[in-house]
């Protein structure tokens, strides 16, 4: 089989996903087409970060704007390249590598994402789904820096899990450590007891 | 300055000297007519022990002294104390006992200023136990040791007395109970002993009291009475026990006055009661049963002494349906009325599926251990479910039942066999029980390695039955079973009703006089769980066949074990209890698996129908069709939803990530 280098390997899936996608076919006709794809990678040297890198600054200008379709196609194939024998989905570890590549000024709460999902003690693996929705996720809570309440964010919706846990999470920080309006703790006890009675009367 | 050379005190003569001074304290502590030590006289015994230690050797009498000094408490305690306790009982034992007791920590007092130099250089310098220890070790081990039964029964005597009523001396109670605590020198070991049988006496109690109540009074009449009980022995432990024992107290009381029994009961008295009031004063008004409704649903939802409803209910049943159960005077038709309205009841429950899941593992200890008291019940509450939920409910419990009859039919066939193959016959009886995987509660089936007296029996009944039904797979499950054996004990002989891990571990010590915990683990393969267990029973329970080395209560993996051959018992055939596992756990673990399955097939089937649906929109439905055996958590729901998404039956919309599809 030949060797192809990581830029021929993101053309031919481009190729495949739109092809496909037009024909309106079945995610498991584009995953056989792929599989072929991905074994054609093998030989290489270099490790999957290190080609991410070298994929991502060639492409450049293509892929500075975050919700551009070029992006969501090249985050795609991301995940894509980095599964591991034909897995369906991938290591916490590489996810989180993956992520601190290719979100970078792109994804407010980074830091803060890559830290709780290695931290959570996760043991699962991360699909192909929530790899996903993380970067819808990014782009919905795309707003000002300090909003922790996450206002993009409806609970209702389809989030997976992970995400879910992610916004408790974040809440439950905001919580511990809320800004100060009031200091409530410096009232006395006396004084807070003042200010209910005179709240009722 | 010179040195006055002394003759040395030859022991013999010392000793005389001391003997005075010790039968002067004996005297003052019999109260008879002596007077007290005056300091001269206490500087002459001490300055006496000083000398005959710090003389040269062979004239250092420092260990000979040491010796003496026990004996002397020794000879005291068999000469004098103990044949003052010997023939009191009860509350004359006791007030005895605290006496001895307060006198024996004076003598200690005494005698180690006395001794008080072996303490600074002998006890010292060889570090053995000092003087206070071993003084008041010698009352552990001559008067304790003996006593202690009498003295536990005695006092556990009296607070079932006060229990009921009776007016007694607290602070002598008190007193005694100081003893248990004092005697363990800085361990709560006597206590905890004492401890133990007063928690146990406590339950038994409580649990003939509940009996009697449970009958007698009303649902607020015996909450009142609860609380006051409650109430009692919190100050029953602030007055004379220790502090350490209140939490247990309490939770025995609570345990016993608020059992399965009690609450299912006072719930279905409650219940009758109220239908009554909606069904005729208000004359079948919906908003009246509806009320009713809501009502017991919120009570049945609601974790009761650590058990859910579900549970409780299961056991409520189990002991309905067991032999020896609390209801065996019951009359057939009340059985049938009760288990009626549990069924009823159970319909205000929303884990409809945890209470089969209990209710299955129940049963089926009541038909594989034979304590299922009567087969007509047994079916009939099957029917009652069925009738209720579906046939889908009570389908593996019907299995289990039916399996039962044909394993009863197949183990007469094999009886024939035998009889006409005298020649395969093992030489002992056996009985095997078939059961069809799948209706049964799944059980371990360990690599344990059986005897090789029961290898043979199962080779017989491989061959056996290999010859009825050739494409059957037998996995044996070796946790359930039961053996009687003989064991030869030095007095009598006795048989011993056993487990089959039990037994063959007993088996294994007709081979070695002494087996190791690690030997025993890789004759027998067991788990250490599983072998902790069985020791634990055989070694450390009610019946020590096994001795074990060191005589500890726990099981450790370098504990050594060999038969106990003086062991006999009053009976001829004794049951050696394997307390269960816990299967609370189990039980709850197999449900939540149950219900993943119930919910991935749930939403398989909504999405097949629908093809597209919301998210929203699909856990509604989910929740609806599965509410009927339990209420799911919408987190598990879209954990699912996740997973089917992961393994293709489900992808998400491109467009609307709200939005699911179903993949065909």
């Amino acid at each position: 089989m030949e060797t192809l280098d990581i830029f021929e390997i993101y053309r031919r899936y481009c190729e495949i996903v739109s092809g496909f996608r037009d024909s309106g076919s079945k995610a498991q006709l584009i995953r056989e087409a792929l599989t072929e794809l991905v074994e054609s990678r093998r030989k290489t040297r270099h490790s999957i970060t290190e080609e991410i890198h070298t994929l991502m600054t060639r492409l450049g200008n293509c892929l500075r704007c975050g919700d551009s379709s070029e992006f969501s196609r090249f985050y795609d194939f991301v995940f894509f390249i980095c599964r591991e024998n034909g897995q369906k989905s991938i290591s916490v570890s590489r996810a989180i590598n993956a992520w601190r590549l290719v979100l970078a000024g792109k994804f407010r709460l980074l830091n803060q994402w890559c830290n709780f999902v290695g931290s959570k003690s996760h043991r699962h693996n991360i699909s192909e789904d929530t790899w996903k929705q993380v970067l819808a996720f990014s782009q919905i809570i795309r707003g000002k820096d300090d909003d922790l309440e996450l206002q993009g964010y409806d609970p209702q919706d389809a989030w997976p899990i992970l995400i879910d846990d992610f916004v408790e999470h974040i809440h439950k920080r905001v919580r511990i450590n809320p800004k100060p309006v009031v200091d409530q703790d410096s009232l006395s006890s006396d004084m807070v007891r003042l200010l209910r009675l005179s709240k009722r009367k | 300055m010179a040195v006055i050379e002394r003759e040395p005190i030859e022991l013999s003569k010392g000793w005389e000297i001391m003997e005075k001074g010790i039968t002067k304290l004996k005297n003052i502590l019999e109260e008879k007519d002596e007077p007290q030590f005056s300091s001269e006289g206490y500087m002459k015994l001490y300055t006496l022990i000083y000398d005959m230690c710090i003389q040269k050797a062979p004239h250092d009498y420092s260990q000979q002294l040491y010796h003496k000094y026990r004996e002397t408490f020794e000879e005291y305690i068999s000469s004098t104390v103990l044949p003052s306790l010997k023939d009191k009982h009860d509350e004359f034992l006791l007030r005895e006992l605290v006496k001895r007791w307060s006198n024996h920590k004076i003598m200690v007092r005494w005698m180690s200023r006395f001794f008080h130099y072996l303490d600074r250089y002998y006890i010292a310098r060889r570090s053995i136990p000092g003087l206070k220890v071993v003084g008041l070790a010698c009352f552990k081990e001559k008067v304790y040791a003996i006593l202690n039964e009498k003295v536990r029964d005695a006092v556990i005597s009296l607070i079932d007395q006060e229990r009921e009523g009776v007016q007694i001396d607290r602070a002598l109670l008190k007193n005694v109970i100081d003893i248990f605590v004092e005697i363990g020198m800085g361990k709560m070991e006597c206590y905890e002993d004492f401890e133990a049988a007063m928690l146990k006496d406590t339950a038994a109690y409580y649990s003939r009291k509940s009996s009697n109540w449970i009958f007698e009074d009303s649902c607020p009449g015996y909450m009142l009475k609860l609380e006051e009980c409650l109430k009692r022995e919190k100050e029953r432990v602030a007055h004379y026990l220790h502090s350490s024992s209140e939490t247990k107290l309490i939770e025995i009381v609570q345990q016993e006055l608020l059992t399965e029994q009690v609450f299912v009961r006072k719930t279905i008295e409650l219940h009758d009661k109220y239908l009554a009031y909606a069904e005729g004063s208000f004359k079948n008004h919906s908003l009246f049963h509806k009320a009713l409704k809501e009502a017991y649903e919120v009570l049945f939802n609601k974790i009761v002494a650590g058990s859910s409803s579900a549970e409780l209910l299961a056991t409520f049943c189990d002991n309905i349906l067991k032999k020896g159960g609390s209801t065996e005077k019951l009359s057939d038709e009340a059985i049938e009325e009760t288990l009626e309205k549990v069924v009823k009841l159970l319909a205000y429950i929303s884990d409809k599926d945890l209470f089969a899941e209990f209710f299955r593992k129940k049963l089926a200890r009541r038909l594989l251990f034979d304590y299922s008291a009567n087969d007509e019940h047994e079916r009939s509450v099957l029917l009652k479910l069925k009738q209720q939920y579906g046939r889908q409910y009570t389908s593996k419990m019907e299995g289990m039942v039916t399996d039962l009859a044909f394993a009863r039919e197949n183990q007469n066939h094999f009886k024939e066999y035998l009889s006409s193959n005298p020649h395969l016959n093992p030489g002992m009886d056996l009985t095997v029980t078939v059961l069809t995987t799948g209706f049964w509660p799944s059980y371990k089936s360990s690599d344990h390695k059986l005897p090789a007296e029961m290898v043979k029996c199962v080779e017989v009944f491989r061959e056996f039955y290999q010859t009825r039904l050739q494409h059957r797979k037998l996995t044996w499950i070796y946790s359930l079973g039961s053996c009687v054996i003989k064991g030869m004990f030095d007095s009598k002989s006795l048989e011993l009703s056993l487990t089959t891990y039990q037994a063959s571990a007993l088996l294994l010590f007709n081979e070695s006089d002494s087996l190791s915990y690690q030997e025993l683990k890789s004759q027998l393969d067991l788990s250490d769980d599983d072998l902790k267990r069985v020791l634990h029973s055989l070694a450390c329970a009610k019946y020590k066949i096994l001795n074990k080395d060191p005589n500890t209560r726990t099981i450790s993996p370098t504990d050594v074990f060999e038969f106990n051959a003086k062991f006999t018992d009053r009976m001829r055939r004794i049951k050696v209890p394997l307390p269960p596992v816990d299967e609370k756990k189990e039980v709850v673990a197999d449900v939540d698996k149950d219900r993943r399955f119930a919910v991935d097939a749930s939403i398989v089937r909504i999405m097949k129908s629908r093809k597209v649906l919301g998210y929203q929109a699909l856990v509604m439905e989910c929740v609806e069709q599965l509410s009927r055996m339990f209420k799911p958590d919408v987190k598990v729901i879209k954990k699912r939803i996740e997973d089917l998404i992961n393994r293709e039956y489900l992808e998400r919309d491109r467009e609307n990530p709200n939005l699911f599809r179903y993949l065909a």
